[in-house]
């Protein structure tokens, strides 16, 4: 049963805005969504805290873990420990990456993001310019602190506090940041492949403990397989890798390595956004 | 303006729209019906560009809904107000969508106090009642001041005030010369609502046809009442007419027949009637008469 309607004669509608929207306009809009979220930013403001108070755990505990007063260690690895909260700091911007996204598959929002923004490739990459900026300043904030960190340990300890500061505790401290700048982006990735905060978290999760179960194999497999991770490249920019060991992948094939582990899961994300239904 | 055609979508096995034509058109709020499970919501979703159809198409004023510059001001869409995230605020709800597309943020409370929702612009959407989230959900679709709304079942935990407004908004929208495209299984509200229904069974077109159009076809549904109609109602149905008989068979309502057939049927075959009578028709009849498979008449 059909028929036809004519339009009745009633005053046009406001022509609608024709500028087209840009990824600037998805960036602000993926900015106030993390600033509207209280989870997201306790869950940044942890990421800071916890770096900080396992900075100074690994420090004190040096005696503990090395069987060593701090006073006999080299100064350099000190500091190096106060390095580690970078790391921790790394796993809980895992975690943020992979909620951004994944709390909007769990509660449905993602249709509205989508409705309002079709480009879907243009939400991967406005998600992702908000995370990682952040992974970026909280991991140099995280530096810094388990730097300090360091040297307060080494003067109440009576240690010599300049020599802890060598050009390679820069370096490490300068690469260790690169560790979250890749993985929290790898989660938010993740999330989008997976379509769940579980997913985003557990695919850096296992590259992050892959570095280490592949150490337990023997050599000859080892050392094909340890440079495949993306620790591996880290560990070579911040002068973690032993040289000639088979993490140490030179300063080029490093970038390349970490490079690819963001394009890679970046456009295997994309086609799934762009070719599969909401 | 939408429109749909030849629409198709498969999800495994499960044909949800097959083939569906349809055009909304400016001016009009045209009601979306059909019984759970009909395609509906697959078929607005296709219209939005969540989905992709298997073949056809569907646009906004002439081209797919993803290819306007800024479609959320072309479309303004509520498909759940359940899908929004729960520790966003009500005000953080449309202000990442008005910075999306580029709606100034002064707009925010103007479209919170249109819905009534001006003094709980703070309150996080888990502290919402369902009628606000919904109520929400159409401040979000308005956010644009779009040409063409879509709404999936907006009127969902609406209290009856709610309803009305909903109705007198929906009503202005498309005196405005906008297009309103509604999806509802409150039918007699439908009925108060919508000037155009488009009714769907199993992701296939049923009616396409004004209200005014659909209750005239109605009104040939007759009721009889008797001791014993079921020799009657036998031959209603050796006739192919829809026919609902009570579990005493003393009373039937047939559809699409006149009382004059139903009386001279009764005489032919001795049934004795004790009253005989139209039935006014209701859009939830047609939705009934038109959406029941063969095998329920």
């Amino acid at each position: 049963m059909t028929d036809q309607v004519d339009t009745p004669s009633r005053p046009a509608p406001p022509l609608p805005d024709t500028r087209r929207t840009t990824l600037r306009d998805a960036v602000r809009a993926e900015r106030t969504k993390y600033g509207s979220v209280r989870t997201l930013g306790r869950i940044t403001v942890v990421a800071v805290v916890l770096a900080s108070v396992l900075a100074i755990v690994f420090c004190i505990s040096i005696p503990v873990t090395r069987g060593t007063a701090i006073s006999a260690m080299k100064p350099q690895d000190v500091v190096s420990a106060g390095l580690l909260g970078i790391d921790v700091a790394a796993i809980v911007l895992v975690v943020l990456g992979a909620m951004f996204v994944g709390q909007e598959y769990s509660t449905g929002a993602i249709e509205q993001t989508f409705i309002i923004t079709p480009k879907r490739a243009r939400v991967l990459v406005a998600k992702t310019l908000i995370i990682g900026p952040i992974a970026f300043g909280v991991g140099v904030v995280a530096a810094v602190i388990g730097l300090a960190v360091g040297g307060v340990v080494l003067l109440v300890a009576g240690s010599d506090v300049a020599a802890g500061y060598t050009a390679a505790t820069f370096r490490l401290a300068a690469g260790s940041v690169a560790m979250p700048m890749v993985y929290a982006p790898l989660g938010v990735f993740a999330a989008f492949i997976f379509r769940s905060t579980s997913g985003g978290i557990l695919v850096p999760m296992t590259m992050g403990i892959l570095g280490g179960i592949f150490g337990w194999l023997p050599a000859s497999i080892a050392g094909w397989l340890i440079p495949l991770v993306p620790l591996a490249a880290v560990h070579t920019l911040s002068g973690a890798a032993q040289p000639g060991g088979p993490e140490d992948l030179g300063f080029g094939p490093a970038i390349v390595s970490l490079a690819l582990w963001l394009v890679v899961p970046y456009l295997i994300a994309r086609w799934r956004l762009t070719h599969k239904d909401a | 303006m939408i429109t749909v055609a030849g629409l198709k979508k498969r999800y495994g096995s499960t044909l949800a729209v097959n083939d569906l034509s349809f055009t909304v058109r400016p001016g009009h709020v045209t009601g979306f019906l059909g019984p759970n499970g009909a395609g509906k919501s697959t078929t607005m979703r296709m219209i939005l560009g969540l989905d992709r159809p298997d073949a056809g198409s569907a646009t906004v004023d002439g081209r797919p809904y993803s290819d306007h510059p800024n479609p959320a001001r072309v479309v303004g869409a509520l498909l759940s107000a359940e899908r929004m995230h729960p520790q966003r605020t009500a005000r953080g709800q449309l202000e990442w969508i008005a910075q999306a597309t580029r709606v100034p943020d002064a707009r925010i409370d103007v479209q919170l106090e249109e819905v009534g929702l001006g003094g709980v612009g703070e309150r996080r959407v888990e502290q919402l009642s369902l009628g606000m989230r919904q109520r929400l959900g159409i401040a979000a679709a308005l956010m644009t001041e779009p040409r063409v709304l879509i709404l999936d079942e907006p009127l969902n935990g609406l209290d009856p005030e709610g309803i009305l407004w909903l109705r007198g908004l929906l009503r202005d929208f498309a005196k405005d010369g906008r297009a309103v495209l509604v999806s509802s299984h409150l039918m007699n509200e439908m009925q108060k609502t919508a000037d155009h229904v488009i009714v769907i069974r199993k992701g296939e077109l049923v009616a396409d046809s004004s209200l005014a159009e659909l209750e005239r076809h109605l009104t040939t549904s007759v009721v009889a009442r008797g001791p014993d109609l079921s020799l009657l109602a036998d031959a209603l149905h050796r006739e192919g007419v829809t026919v609902e008989v009570n579990p005493g068979q003393t009373e039937i309502v047939a559809h699409g027949v006149e009382a004059r057939h139903l009386s001279e049927l009764s005489i032919r075959h001795a049934v004795v009637l004790d009253s005989l009578g139209a039935q006014g028709g209701s859009l939830e009849d047609a939705f009934l008469a038109l959406t029941r498979s063969p095998k329920e008449s």
